[in-house]
């Protein structure tokens, strides 16, 4: 009984190990996705976004924005629609700076890619390009459920310390690495904001988050939804990422 | 001294005229005197508001550039600092270890921007002095590493209350997202619109919040006796930090605006540098501006002064060339019984002499009562104006050197308006003013 049962115990942690290894997905490949995902280096991107925030005791604030951007040079433009008393005030990011505008002073003022988007739980740079492995490292992955998906639960670490979350969680579907949701943690390890990624649409061969929403988990109640359409890969006039473009529209 | 006597009497006689002349004087001098007691008693509350809510008068950091060229605000050689200020006779008392960042604080869904203000409760004496506290103890807060001390306002605000904890979110030096918790173990009364912007919290626990060693510190604010000596003291510190170590270059006060209240590092440097850098800053600097707008007050004061002057002195050219009509046969009876020529001058000189001197008084304390009753109105710690205030209460302190200023001017620009009437009565022929009809 004892001999017959050590072979099969190897057979068994063979199986089992052959069985890990072929699930277990490769961290490269995963970052080199989630990069592919939120970064497009080979073409630029335009899209128009409704932003809706709420919060508790607040009317609810609805902004409209047009984004340009050409991640190739880290150039990134975007444009206020609505409300129409905000309308023309815009944002601009060259590399390492960036600017904002406004219309009515007629005046550029400084701008942080960290800050979030008008009060709401959005930030600036959830509208531009974000190159996760040149910031992240994988530091384990799990194999989960979410919803009706088969994911991969994904930690990952800050590999500097100027990156705006320390630590990140990302649910990406395990066919084809798509994200789902994601949560960021502060340096103490505390959960600051849940992203669900409900809707994709497929435009140019290419999966584009749709539907996003972002909740605050310090303030409750506090929640963010953005959703995106006219999303386009078309080029993008070299003069959209200028300065006076934004002085040019704020008229 | 009959000259005297005779020009009260006049004034007495008319005095619906008096009155109205005198009361166009004082409408002036109660505006002026307003005024400069404003634009004085903004500029110093101005300052003290300041002096409060940056912890002293002269500040001193360390900017350190990283290799990835991120400047960050950490003291890594404070004992260049410490050797300095000895040797420039500094005490070592009157200089405070801080850090501080922008927070939010969050508490059952409710939210409030505050900067936290990192302290070393024990070396604080300025602190602890000015500091009411209406709720907490001293003992408590010093006792508690996670203590917070919120001002009455904000307090209210987040609906919280002592003992209550508090969710702060705040960005590190190098800008991650970090959250920590603070116990309120004292709420304060609120110190203006300035200081009800700032919480206090152990030093310690805000070098944590902000994800530098716990044992170090972001500026050091040195407090002086007199605030005179303010620039003369930076100055002298600056070149013999700069003897030391290197120094970022001196900012001017153009260049400053007067909202940049925190002491935040700004790299807009026209000369590159490496490595860690000390800058040396004043009170002074941050309220270059708030000067700008005292002296533009000021100066509109004085037109506003001068302008009622030329109004009040046509009035009173022409009511004394009336009063030389009306008084014609009087001047002649005078004269003919043995009046000098300087008498009949002196009797209307001293006549517009009074006539100031009563309306500049009455100004004085028509000012004196406005300003009584403009200080029953609190302006609302809330809105940006009481800045300009003492806890919301606008204050009216007495420029005795002004008051002078504007007595001299008053009186002399009445008696010169007055000087060509009383010559033209002075060389009237008494025979001809006895003949007069008028």
């Amino acid at each position: 009984m004892k001999v017959k049962s050590v072979p099969l115990l190897v057979l068994m942690l063979i199986v089992s190990w052959t069985g890990l290894t072929a699930q277990t997905p490769d961290r490269a490949e995963i970052l080199d996705s989630l990069d592919r995902q939120s970064s497009y280096r080979d073409t630029d991107f335009s899209a128009e976004y409704t932003i809706v925030s709420e919060k508790p005791g607040q009317e609810r604030s609805v902004f409209q924005v047009r984004s340009f951007r050409r991640d190739s040079s880290d150039s990134f433009v975007m444009v206020i629609l609505e409300p129409r008393v905000r309308r023309g005030e815009g944002y601009l990011q060259l590399g390492e700076t960036a600017w904002s505008y406004d219309p009515e002073s007629r005046e550029f003022g400084v701008f942080s890619m960290k800050e979030n988007f008008q009060d709401s739980e959005a930030r600036n740079s959830d509208f531009s390009s974000l190159t996760v492995s040149e910031s992240y490292e994988i530091t384990d992955i799990q194999q989960a459920r979410l919803g009706s998906f088969d994911v991969y639960l994904l930690d990952l670490k800050a590999l500097n310390d100027r990156v705006t979350f320390p630590r990140i969680r990302f649910w990406v579907r395990q066919d084809n690495y798509l994200v789902l949701k994601e949560e960021m943690y502060s340096l103490s390890g505390r959960l600051m904001r849940t992203g669900l990624i409900t809707s994709y649409a497929r435009v140019s061969g290419r999966f584009v988050p749709t539907k996003i929403l972002y909740v605050d988990n310090l303030n409750q109640g506090e929640r963010t939804e953005i959703t995106a359409r006219n999303i386009s890969f078309q080029d993008i006039p070299d003069s959209v990422f200028t300065r006076s473009y934004l002085e040019r529209i704020g008229r | 001294m009959i000259e005297m006597k005779l020009a009260l009497r006049n004034l007495a006689r008319q005095k619906k005229r008096t009155i109205l002349l005198g009361g166009a004087i004082a409408f002036g001098i109660m505006v002026i005197t307003l005024v400069n007691s404003f634009t004085a008693g903004a500029e110093y509350n101005v300052k003290e508001n300041f002096s409060y809510l940056l912890a002293g008068h002269i500040y001193v950091e360390e900017q350190i550039r990283r290799d990835d060229d991120k400047v960050v605000l950490l003291f890594e050689h404070p004992q260049v600092v410490e050797e300095t200020l000895a040797e420039i006779g500094i005490d070592a008392r009157s200089v405070m270890r801080r850090s501080a960042y922008q927070g939010q604080f969050i508490f059952s869904g409710r939210s409030a921007d505050q900067t936290v203000q990192g302290v070393n409760w024990e070396r604080e004496n300025a602190l602890q002095e000015r500091m009411i506290l209406l709720e907490g103890q001293l003992e408590d807060i010093i006792s508690d590493p996670s203590a917070v001390v919120l001002s009455e306002q904000v307090a209210r605000r987040l609906g919280a209350e002592i003992g209550d904890e508090l969710i702060v979110r705040m960005s590190t030096v190098t800008g991650q997202q970090n959250v920590g918790s603070l116990v309120i173990r004292g709420i304060m009364q609120d110190p203006g619109l300035l200081g009800s912007i700032s919480a206090y919290a152990h030093l310690e626990m805000v070098n944590s919040h902000i994800n530098i060693p716990v044992d170090s510190y972001q500026a050091l604010h040195i407090s002086i006796d007199r605030f005179t000596q303010v620039d003369m003291l930076t100055d002298q510190l600056h070149r013999a930090l700069g003897e030391r170590a290197a120094v970022a270059p001196r900012i001017s006060q153009q260049d400053v605006a007067v909202t940049s209240t925190s002491l935040v590092y700004q790299d807009d440097e026209s000369e590159p540098w490496t490595g860690s850098r000390f800058s040396v800053t004043n009170i002074n600097d941050y309220l270059g501006q708030i000067e700008q707008i005292s002296s533009a007050l000021t100066i509109t004061g004085m037109v506003i002064l001068l302008v009622l002057i030329a109004i009040i002195m046509v009035g009173v050219i022409n009511t004394f060339r009336m009063v030389m009509y009306e008084r014609v046969k009087e001047i002649g009876t005078m004269r003919a019984v043995g009046m000098q020529r300087k008498s009949v001058k002196r009797l209307f000189l001293w006549e517009a002499c009074f006539l100031a001197l009563f309306g500049y008084l009455a100004g004085v304390v028509l000012a004196l009562g406005v300003s009584a009753v403009i200080g029953f109105f609190p302006i609302p710690l809330e809105n940006p104006f009481s800045l300009f205030t003492q806890s919301g209460i606008i204050t009216f302190p007495i420029q005795l050197g002004s008051l002078a200023v504007n007595f001299l001017l008053i009186t002399v620009l009445t008696v010169c308006a007055a000087w060509f009437p009383a010559r033209k009565a002075a060389r009237m022929d008494p025979a001809a003013a006895l003949r007069a009809t008028a």
